[in-house]
């Protein structure tokens, strides 16, 4: 799961980046050219127009140049459609209609007007004498125009006057207006792209460590006791976990009157008010800690999606019960058969720490106590069955005292 | 986030990316023509700008003409009755050192009322500035066909105190019409004639009644008068006969509806005494036409004139209106 998680903030990242570039490119290297030269040459015919809408085919300035090889005199002109139509006449001419590409003018020959073409020994008059043009230029070899009104239906007519027989040829250049559409959406799309997939990578990160310190709180959770006993008699020697509130100072305190998790009426009533109010703390204290381990517990029965097992270390801090120094219990019969072998009372220790000890659990019994020749007798009876096996470690029924 | 959402999310990024790529390697289209639709309305020949550079050209060619006396400087720019003319004036200027009989003709416009004809040929008129102590000038440009310059066909001096109708603006244009065009009380070269009649004839003229008495008319009775009175002495008589000419008349229209035509005509004097008499040219200008004749009793003149009338439209009751005149002697013959 993380793996994949990564590996899209990576892709999303590297998406971002590209698109970034890619739309800085298309505004910079890719850019279109600003400005766009066409051109076309008429051949064997002394004239060329433009068709109406050809002079602001690309932008609204155009410069227009017109050429003769040789240096011949060559006319260029621009006029409105009938007057250059006029003009023309019934000559032939090559009419220019549009861009074939972006450097190359669409020519078709002109329709031919009425009346008779102009014999071809007498060549074309020069155009620039006319008084119907808008503007007009002449040179030897090159002639050129700028025009940058609206041009409506106006045409250029560029004439090679007289009768050599050579042919011009046209070029028109507009400054264009380069627009770079994917540059905004592009650089934006991309930040999101890269900002997407670089919360994604973080957000991962910091889950991750996240993780890795989330380990002892959880494992020192998972092992806390069922019932707050034995943690009341020891001074917890690590880190109490969270939530447990084993009110450390009073545990010296608590020790003298500290019962098996119920303290008896009669005991309660023994107390000083501090005492009571102590115990109604460690009670809930008690309480608090019983929750969490259910949560604890539940949370192992149900782990999270995603979430790897926890591996409890072995070497746990928290705190454990600890097992109690054997100890003489002060059992009133001196006789009865008690199993000396210190490994036998570690032993029995052990069990009594873990609440293993009892075998019958009955309510205090004042009898057995004042009796303390009937507790024997029962154990009086065995001893000597014991003392004949020899050293059975008969549990001894104790009251309960020692604890 | 679940999984296939995640990967949706990523073929989405990698499919607009591919999109990108493909569009940036497109190159911009490239456009067709689209040009505004022909106009509808009739439009005029020339623009202002235009009218004035031509009369400047114009006033240019006739300055120099009468500077230089260079009856050849006016060939480029006019032609007609006008160039027929001020060639003449030309002449008489060098004969009699003055330029004293050389009409003012200053090309500074008042009104400009432009042709919106398509074909061939365009007629422009233009109302000049007044020249000192005289009228203004009726001044008619045409170009001929479309390889050809606007040239000054004619002129005219307007009547003093004349009204000219209303035209449509420059800018507007008006109708050209044709020299039979309909729909007027006559037609533009019935009515030239018509006048060239009431000028020969007088009051005995059939069209005598159709045109309002006007100055130019009276001063030519005034002259036959004269020119009879004289000759009666001498048993002679003067004839004086106009005649339009075929095929030259240019005619523009009105804003309401009328049309204002110029016309060409020529005019023929006859003067005859009884055998024996002599006659001599009256004028400065007839002095310097006949100067290489020997004139005895009978000497005819040419005259070039150019007349300006106004022809209302058909169905009012108003009258045609003559606008202005142009009458010089152009040759002075010994008639055979």
């Amino acid at each position: 799961m993380t793996v994949l998680r990564r590996v899209v903030g990576v892709l999303l990242v590297v998406l971002g980046l590209a698109a970034i570039a890619v739309a800085t490119a298309s505004a910079t290297i890719w850019r279109p050219s600003d400005v766009v030269t066409a051109r076309a040459a008429a051949s064997d015919v002394a004239m060329m127009t433009t068709a109406p809408g050809v002079l602001d085919l690309v932008g609204d300035e155009v410069t227009l140049t017109a050429r003769a090889r040789d240096g011949a005199p060559v006319a260029l002109v621009l006029g409105d459609e009938r007057d250059v139509a006029g003009w023309v006449g019934a000559d032939p001419v090559v009419e220019i209609t549009g861009l074939e590409s972006w450097t190359t003018l669409a020519t078709q020959a002109g329709d031919a007007g009425d009346g008779d073409p102009t014999p071809a020994e007498e060549g074309l008059p020069d155009p620039t004498a006319s008084d119907m043009w808008i503007a007009s230029a002449r040179g030897e070899g090159t002639a050129s125009l700028t025009w940058d009104a609206p041009a409506g239906r106006v045409q250029a007519l560029v004439v090679v006057p007289g009768a050599d027989g050579v042919s011009p040829e046209l070029e028109l250049s507009w400054p264009r207006e380069v627009s770079t559409p994917l540059l905004v959406p592009g650089v934006v799309a991309g930040a999101i792209l890269l900002l997407v997939g670089a919360a994604v990578l973080v957000r991962e990160l910091l889950r991750a460590r996240r993780r890795r310190t989330a380990v002892e709180p959880d494992s020192a959770a998972a092992t806390t006791p069922p019932a707050g006993v034995p943690s009341r008699d020891t001074a917890p020697a690590g880190s109490p976990a969270p939530g447990i509130a084993v009110p450390g100072d009073d545990s010296a305190l608590a020790a003298g009157p500290a019962a098996a998790g119920t303290v008896s009426a009669a005991a309660r009533s023994a107390m000083t008010r501090r005492e009571l109010r102590e115990l109604a703390e460690r009670e809930a204290a008690e309480r608090e800690a019983a929750e969490k381990a259910a949560r604890a517990a539940e949370r192992r029965a149900r782990p999270r999606t995603g979430m790897l097992p926890a591996v409890r270390r072995a070497t746990s801090t928290g705190p454990t019960p600890q097992v109690p120094e054997p100890q003489e219990t002060p059992t009133a019969p001196e006789t009865a058969a008690q199993p000396s072998s210190p490994e036998a009372t570690r032993a029995d220790a052990w069990r009594q720490a873990w609440g293993f000890g009892e075998t019958s659990w009955a309510p205090y019994q004042p009898d057995r106590d004042t009796e303390s020749a009937g507790t024997s007798k029962p154990a009086a009876d065995e001893a000597p069955a014991a003392d004949e096996t020899g050293g059975t470690t008969a549990p001894p029924t104790s009251t309960g005292g020692a604890r | 986030m679940t999984r296939s959402a995640q990967r949706t999310r990523t073929r989405t990024g990698a499919a607009a990316l591919v999109l990108a790529l493909g569009l940036t390697a497109c190159a911009p289209e490239i456009p067709t023509p689209d040009p505004e639709a022909p106009p509808v309305a009739a439009r005029p020949v020339l623009a202002p700008e235009q009218v004035k550079a031509v009369l400047a050209d114009v006033g240019t060619a006739l300055e120099q003409a009468s500077t230089e006396l260079d009856r050849d400087a006016v060939d480029a720019r006019l032609t007609g009755p006008a160039r027929k003319i001020r060639r003449t004036e030309l002449l008489v200027a060098e004969v009699l050192e003055t330029t004293e009989y050389v009409t003012q003709l200053p090309t500074a416009t008042k009104s400009v009322m432009v042709s919106t004809a398509e074909t061939w040929p365009r007629v422009v008129l233009a109302v000049s500035e007044q020249p000192e102590l005289q009228t203004e000038r009726l001044l008619v440009l045409e170009q001929p066909s479309a390889r050809a310059q606007y040239q000054l066909w004619a002129w005219v001096r307007l009547f003093p105190n004349v009204e000219l109708p209303a035209f449509a603006a420059a800018a507007t244009g008006s109708a050209q019409a044709a020299a039979d065009a309909e729909g007027y009380v006559m037609t533009p070269d019935a009515a030239v004639a018509a006048y060239a009649d009431v000028l020969s004839k007088g009051s005995k003229s059939e069209h005598a009644e159709l045109f309002a008495d006007d100055p130019f008319r009276q001063q030519i009775a005034q002259i036959k008068k004269l020119q009879n009175e004289a000759l009666e002495a001498a048993d002679g008589k003067q004839t004086l006969t106009f005649s339009a000419v075929p095929g030259s008349v240019r005619a523009l229209e009105t804003v309401d509806g009328g049309v204002v035509v110029v016309g060409e005509m020529t005019a023929l004097e006859d003067r005859v005494a009884e055998k024996g008499a002599t006659i001599a040219p009256g004028s400065q200008i007839e002095k310097a036409l006949a100067r290489k004749l020997d004139v005895e009793n009978e000497m005819s003149i040419s005259y070039t004139s150019t007349v300006a009338l106004y022809l209302p439209a058909e169905g009012t009751d108003e009258a045609p209106v003559v606008l202005g005149v142009e009458h010089v002697a152009t040759a002075a013959d010994i008639p055979s």
